[in-house]
């Protein structure tokens, strides 16, 4: 051999023709092997040598080089002995660059090979396709006994040559069927096969009158599917396609198993691209031309159609990459109409029988049947752990431990809750909303919330203004739905139920770091106990609780997506595409209750991609849906930037509505402490209680463990990202502290510090359960003794100590939670307005009512209503995020200077001023929170002005009604709005997130009949 | 999750990358977080948006006047350990106080500031005549008063009037301090005087309405332009109809001035400075600081008198040069002039007022505020002081000197143009004595004692159409001159004018539960 050319390929020839058996065989020179090669050259070694093991020798052996590395051919040859003579085999390698497919390879090879006049046949073979030692002695064999037959092919084996592939195929409804499950044991099941309509090119014996008279295969097929339009050629032309099941080939399939690129480079097993597209695209290739070109247009609609329909059914069995593929189809077919055209010709002119006279090769209907059946028994069999029976009993002791520790946990912070706020909590049966001075009571009905949290429009200021939907009101929809479309209840059931589900959701995420039992509990119970101290549940902030329940289970599912999760010890960690959707549903709610995480969510999603072992694709799946959910608020603050929108994004439902707490200032990390846990901005720790000194403790507690965790080698990347997650929230929680969001009689109320703090104490907790260690039980089947160590025993005791401290924690935060001395106390909702104007609001829903409370002498607040209660579908964070930048809004203003007047006086214009907007009715709140002699003086100015007419009064205030207009013509202007809600971009926005949401749920879903339960 | 799963395939090296990694990564987060949370890097970068929230703070006309008129003069703790000559003691402490209201009144009446059911609110009495004024007479021995008044209209020569006086002769409190009644506010400031040993300054503040109120404090002291914190905290809670005290002499001591601002959160509240000064063991005066109007360029304090003792106190908002002059009846001197830095109190030594001064005059580039603390030496070491406040101009504004009490009034033209002005006297029982009109050239003042008015005179309305003339009453008492004694105290004029009050109005979406 020379030296040019392919020096790895030449290097691999010459290695297999010196390790050849010496045996004397038989050298058929009717007969030239042809062998595509690219870079990979991981099997060409193996096929080459059972090429030269061969029981029948064929006389010319050529490789095709398709990496153009291979400029002139290479000639070389192996001396055999036969008998007394000495045989040659001859050795080219040929230049085969610029392929298109396998056989177009082949095609390109033959140009330059020099091959004897006496061949008469080529034997095709991909590098990765080892023939057994028969295989071509077999087909020439077959090939004498069957002299039509035009193209022989041979079993189809996997690489251990112990499972099937295929052996032929038949014809189906246009598109092959092999009547094979792929992977099934080769037990000579189908070797009596013979006629077939399809055969593989890999290892087929194609006699070159074949190639002569149907002109080789078309490139434009591709390797996937050029064999099966050649097949149908043959047998459409008159030709027989024989399958030779003696003839085996044990074939690797490595592009079409993705471990070689499109390139021809070799992929690890691990990092197996994923073939759908081009497998999809060679069967889309097949059927359109196999159908006349008339019924084309048609039958692109209709595939358009099945796109959607096959997509979903893709999503459901969690493969997202292959739903993609399925929807890019119809898009493929119509870019490559043209050679589609001249593939159709060509089978039309070579046709000569119609297939229904090849009932033979033909698929039935009872066949497919049977095969389908069998596919799903083989593949039901195969995704199933079979795990005997002692290690079963094991993980069922263990999930049932498991189950009820948490769920008694559950219950514990539910029965805590409940028990606090006992009163409340039987009112909530009675259909009363939940309110506390942060959070604002409601009486709206659901189609009132579907309104507001889907139109960008501002339904409490003065008569409205244009501002997109504060985010959270999605959330509360949702819970809506599942108490029947209550909103009043739903509010109820989110506080109390956010108590068992944010212990079951730390409870989920700590199981992804540890496996011990108490580290899990006493750290979830310990994230219960952060929200109670924290004041979440005494002040209703259920935008705040909803955070609390699913930003702990959404990084669980994302580790589970990407399989860096620990598990119980016979059942091993994968990747889930279904965690991922998971995931992704769970970060809705908790951008949606406080777009402020946004900001830390983006920069540890970042190092999560580039921290986590593999699977980066899946994690990419998870930030879109929350994109499209916060898509009005993000778009409006990008474009309202210099105006000061940004500011809504710091801003939450509780921070809008009530009288919250804290002015922006440079807060340091003790003073967001401080302020999280309601001690005050300026901490004096000699001033402050036992139990508030012992709450800061525990975070030190907890700081400490942090640290230690990033020393644990077997944790190094989930302690770092955890780590991320924890710097980041703090750092979103002093900037939150910086900002202003919402303006306030004297000055503004600053972002709320809550998300981000919550966030750096779930990277805290997180890394606690990292030192924790993996605290796997393992399985054991055969108990002998207690062998335990002394190093694991000192393991146990420091998980028992860790738990111990946690457990402390625990109390330290919900003694500090229970006693903390707080005004914000939780209240069901009251009676509300006046059932006569109640009554007068239902009319219209342009009717309007001020409400109007004198907090003193010289306070005055007001609301416009249009709803029995103060709303809080009408809390609009973007509309504070405008006042506070200096946007005002007239009909507001105008609202807020005649509630000014009237405080200080009787003031006819005032009264003039609210008809005018077109306000039916003014009612002055009595309420026990304001000064009863302001009420007292308001009611009388309001009374005197003229233009009123008091019609309800009782302790809990006054109701007047406007009379300077006509009843009939009273309301507000509601053209604005109309115009806003009747936008195209709101109805793309509501199709975007519901088909999103949907496709994501679809994936989401659990599947039946592989329901883990033991990795839970 | 499982790092220990790859076995490591280069060995050494891999170990050393991925603990090198490691330990590069910890410090990186440790760090971050440290620079963070600790030492929180741009301290100053704080949104400082909010300032359009000042939009929902109307000025609106109201009908309705209360006052709060201060209790007597009281000295902060009554320590009674030691020997009894040694001890803090009141004396023979006295206090009167007179209430006036005028024009269309419909209702007038004074009550304690304590929510009493048993309690009837005294009513004033009506006028005699046709062109008298309602009046009434009391003490506040038994704490401060409320002084309400409802009117029919809000017009110029409608309003209330109210002052309070206290006075001794023995004791610690030897002297005499006055001070007329104060309109409450959600935000007001005092420039105050020298926090040295021996000087208690007792702000109190009084809550009128029905809800209780938080207060924040702000002070500034002489050191620098920076906020002082006060060691009694900064915080102050008013319960409904109630009072609160806190002395700032002893929570921000060692200043030469402090200029202190309070911020009611939810109800205006009403406050005063009771300041008493001991020279060791002898008294050194007493007197009530009053709120201070808004800072202008030119300030004019009238009621100082020759031989007075005056310490001015300024506080511009910028780095400035303040010019201080001395008003006499016959044009202005300078007595000082100085550059003053911004935020911080300085306090100005003007000496001995000369012959035929009526008032201060202070002109600063960038607007200020400043206040006189004005002292006299009486016999045996007693020395008595007041605090002055700049004048406002009004186009009808009153003094009522309280029983025992009289006084001269002191009138400077700040204007332009000549500026004619009536007088207008009253007896104490309400009843028209006297007019007089008074021209008074441009930058002129005058001095005009009360007996000049009439013998019987107690109440004096000025009505200045061009609204440039300040004036104030410079008051005496009787018992305390004949002691001997240094008494020296004025009265601010108040105005009758329509009055308008500041009302916040606020969207809530907690108005209806």
């Amino acid at each position: 051999m020379t030296s040019t050319g392919n020096s790895d390929i030449q290097h691999i020839l010459a290695e297999q023709a010196a390790a050849m058996p010496l045996g004397e065989r038989v050298i058929d020179h009717s007969v030239a092997a042809v062998i595509t090669v690219e870079e990979d050259l991981r099997f060409f070694g193996d096929t080459v040598s059972a090429v030269l093991g061969q029981s029948v020798l064929p006389g010319t052996v050529v490789v095709a080089d398709c990496t153009g590395r291979t400029g002139q051919p290479v000639h070389s040859e192996i001396t055999v002995p036969q008998g007394d003579a000495r045989g040659t085999v001859g050795i080219q390698i040929v230049r085969a660059a610029g392929a298109r497919s396998f056989f177009d390879a082949v095609t390109k090879g033959m140009k330059y090979a020099r091959l004897e006049r006496s061949v008469t046949a080529l034997w095709t073979l991909h590098d990765d396709s080892r023939p057994a030692p028969t295989c071509l002695e077999a087909l020439l064999e077959a090939r004498r006994n069957t002299p039509t037959a035009s193209l022989l092919g041979s079993k189809q084996l996997d690489w251990s040559g112990r499972n099937l592939h295929n052996v032929g195929s038949y014809a189906g409804k246009h598109h092959l069927e092999s009547l094979v499950v792929d992977g099934e044991p080769d037990q000579e099941q189908y070797d009596g096969r013979r006629d077939v309509f399809a055969v593989s090119l890999a290892g087929a014996l194609v006699p070159l009158h074949t190639i002569r008279t149907f002109g080789g295969t078309d490139p434009w097929f591709g390797s996937f599917a050029e064999a099966d339009d050649l097949c149908r050629r043959i047998c459409l032309g008159g030709g027989r396609v024989v399958v030779v099941p003696t003839a085996e080939v044990a074939h690797r399939r490595a592009r079409f198993e993705g471990i070689r690129t499109h390139d021809g480079e070799p992929l690890e097993d691990d990092d197996a691209a994923n073939t759908a597209l081009g497998a999809l695209d060679a069967q889309q290739r097949f059927y359109y031309t196999d159908v006349r070109m008339l019924w084309w247009p048609l039958l692109w609609l209709w595939r358009l159609i099945r796109s959607v329909v096959m997509a979903v059914v893709r999503l459901s069995r969690k493969q997202p990459y292959e739903a993609l593929c399925e929807l890019a189809l119809p898009w493929r077919a119509l870019a490559s109409v043209s050679p589609a055209v001249k593939a159709r010709r060509r089978v039309v002119r070579q046709g000569k029988v119609p297939l229904s006279r090849l009932g033979v090769l033909t698929a039935n209907r009872q066949q497919i049947a049977q095969w389908h059946d069998r596919s799903q028994a083989f593949h039901d069999q195969r995704d199933t752990v079979v795990l005997n029976p002692l290690a079963r009993a094991h993980l069922l002791r263990r999930t049932i431990c498991r189950w009820t520790i948490v769920l008694c946990a559950a219950l514990l912070a539910l029965g805590m809750v409940v028990g606090m706020h006992w009163s409340v909590f039987r009112a909530a049966f009675g259909g009363a909303s939940m309110t506390s001075p942060l959070w604002a009571s409601t009486s709206a009905g659901f189609s009132e919330l579907v309104e507001s949290a889907t139109s960008s429009w501002a339904f409490g200021a003065g008569t409205g203004t244009p501002a997109p939907a504060t985010p959270w009101l999605l959330v509360l929809m949702a819970a809506s739905v599942c108490t029947g479309g209550h909103v009043a209840a739903a509010t109820a059931l989110m506080l109390f139920a956010a108590a068992p589900l944010s212990v079951l959701s730390f409870w989920a995420l700590a199981g992804v770091f540890t496996r011990s039992d108490a580290v899990r509990i006493t750290s979830s119970l310990l994230w219960f106990a952060l929200s109670l101290a924290m004041g979440l549940y005494a002040s209703c902030n259920l935008s705040m609780l909803t955070v609390m329940v699913f930003l702990p289970a959404a990084f669980a599912f994302a580790f589970r997506a990407v399989g860096m999760y620990r598990t119980e010890d016979p059942v091993r960690p994968h990747a889930s595409v279904q965690s991922a959707a998971a995931s992704a549903l769970c970060f809705i709610p908790v951008l949606a209750s406080e777009p402020q995480l946004l900001l830390p969510l983006v920069v540890a999603f970042l190092t999560f991609v580039i921290f986590v072992r593999g699977h980066r694709a899946t994690l990419l799946l998870i930030p879109l849906p929350a994109a499209i959910v916060l898509a009005p608020t993000l778009l409006n603050v990008i474009r309202r930037f210099p105006d000061g929108a940004w500011r809504q994004l710091f801003g939450d439902i509780a921070t809008s509505s009530g009288s919250a707490a804290g002015d922006p200032g440079s807060l340091s990390l003790l003073g967001v402490l401080g302020r999280a846990f309601g001690m005050g901005d300026v901490l004096r720790l000699g001033a402050l209680s036992p139990l508030g000194l012992a709450a800061l403790c525990v975070c030190a507690v907890l700081a400490v463990l942090a640290v230690v965790s990033l020393a644990l080698p077997f944790a190094l990347r989930a302690s770092r990202m955890m780590w991320v997650v924890m710097v980041t929230g703090t750092v979103t929680a002093l900037v939150s502290s910086r900002i202003a969001v919402s303006p306030r009689t004297d000055g503004a109320v600053a972002g709320t510090v809550l998300p981000g703090v919550a966030m750096g104490v779930l990277g805290l907790l997180s890394c606690a359960c990292i030192v924790a260690g993996m605290a796997v039980k393992r399985f054991a089947p055969l108990r002998e003794g207690d062998p335990m160590g002394a190093r694991a025993k000192a393991v146990v005791v420091g998980r028992a100590a860790l738990a111990a401290v946690l457990a402390l924690g625990v109390c330290a935060w919900s003694g500090y939670g229970i006693t903390r001395h707080d005004d914000e106390r939780l209240a069901a909702s009251g009676e509300g307005l006046p059932m006569v104007a109640v009554d007068y609001l239902e009319q219209d829903p342009a009717h309007r009512i001020l409400a109007l409370s004198a907090r003193s002498d010289r306070h005055v607040m007001y609301a416009s209503m249009r709803t029995g209660s103060g709303d809080l579908i009408d809390v609009s964070v973007p509309w504070q995020a405008q006042r506070v930048s200096g946007i005002h809004n007239e009909s507001d203003d105008l609202l807020a200077s005649a509630a000014a007047r009237l405080l200080v006086g009787a003031d006819a214009q005032a009264i003039s001023d609210i008809a005018s907007l077109g306000f039916g009715g003014i009612y002055v709140s009595a309420d026990t929170a304001g000064s009863e002699r302001a009420s007292e003086r308001l009611t009388a100015n309001i009374m005197s002005s003229g233009g009123v007419q008091s019609v309800a009064g009782d302790d809990a205030g006054t109701y007047f009604r406007l009379t300077l207009i006509d009843p009939l013509t009273q309301g507000i202007d509601m053209t604005h709005q109309h115009e806003i809600q009747s936008s195209v971009w709101r109805r793309i926005w509501l199709w975007c997130m519901a088909v999103v949401i949907v496709l994501y749920c679809v994936v989401a879903w659990p599947r039946a009949h592989r329901y883990d339960w033991e990795e839970a | 999750m499982s790092d220990t799963r790859r076995p490591s395939r280069t060995g050494k090296a891999m170990i050393a990358g991925k603990a090198a990694f490691a330990a590069v990564s910890a410090a990186a987060l440790i760090g971050v977080m440290a620079v963070a949370g600790v030492c929180r890097p741009w301290s100053s970068l704080v949104d400082d948006a909010g300032a359009g929230a000042s939009t929902s703070s109307f000025s609106v006309s109201t009908e309705q006047i209360e006052q709060y008129c201060a209790g007597r003069m009281a000295l902060a703790d009554m320590n009674t350990y030691g020997d009894s000559e040694f001890q803090t003691s009141a004396g023979d402490i006295a206090s009167s106080a007179r209430y006036a209201a005028f024009g269309s009144v419909y209702l007038a009446q004074v009550e304690p500031n304590v929510q009493d059911a048993d309690v009837t609110p005294e009513q004033l009495d009506e006028a005699p005549g046709d062109d008298g004024v309602m009046t009434l007479d009391g003490v506040v021995d038994d704490g401060p008063r409320l002084f309400d008044a409802g009117l029919t209209e809000s017009e110029d020569g409608t309003g209330a009037s109210g002052s309070t006086a206290s006075w001794a002769t023995e004791g610690d409190l030897r002297g005499l301090s006055a001070a007329s009644c104060v309109v409450p506010s959600l935000n007001q400031s005092f420039l105050l005087p020298a926090t040295r040993s021996g000087v208690t300054q007792e702000l109190i503040v009084a809550n009128s309405s029905d809800i209780a109120t938080a207060v924040t404090l702000q002070v500034w002291g002489s050191s620098d332009g920076e906020p002082v914190s006060l060691t009694t905290g900064n915080t102050l809670t008013v319960e409904a109809h109630g009072e609160n005290s806190v002395d700032l002499a002893a929570g921000a001591s060692g200043h030469d001035g402090l200029f202190v601002t309070l911020d009611s959160d939810d109800t205006p509240v009403s406050a005063v400075v009771r300041i008493v000064a001991m020279d060791g063991l002898d008294p050194a005066g007493s007197d009530y600081a009053l709120p201070i109007g808004a800072a202008e360029r030119r300030l004019t304090l009238p009621s100082v008198n020759a031989g007075d003792e005056v310490r001015l106190l300024v506080r511009p908002e910028r780095d400035s040069d303040v010019t201080v002059s001395w008003i006499t009846t016959r044009g202005t001197t300078q007595a000082v002039e100085q550059s003053v830095e911004a935020g911080k109190v300085t306090s100005l030594d003007l000496g001995e007022a000369p012959d035929r001064v009526v008032g201060v005059r202070v002109d600063s580039e960038a607007p200020a505020h400043a206040s006189a603390y004005v002292r006299r030496t009486g016999d045996g070491g007693q020395s008595d002081f007041m605090m002055v406040n700049p004048g406002t101009p009004a186009a009808s504004a009153a003094v009522v000197l309280p029983s025992g009490i009289d006084g001269e009034l002191t009138l400077h033209n700040t204007g332009e143009q000549t500026a004619e002005a009536t007088i207008h006297a009253y007896a104490a029982d309400g009843e028209h004595l006297a007019d007089r009109d008074m021209t008074l050239d441009a930058g002129a003042s005058a001095r005009v004692p009360m007996d000049d008015l009439d013998g019987d005179a107690a109440i004096a309305v000025l009505d200045d159409p061009h609204q440039t003339i300040v004036w104030g009453a410079r008051v005496t008492n009787g018992d305390v001159e004949d002691a001997g004694l240094a008494g020296v105290a004025n009265l601010p004029s108040t105005a009758l004018t329509p009055l308008r009050a500041t009302v916040l109005s606020e969207p809530s979406r907690a108005v209806v539960r």
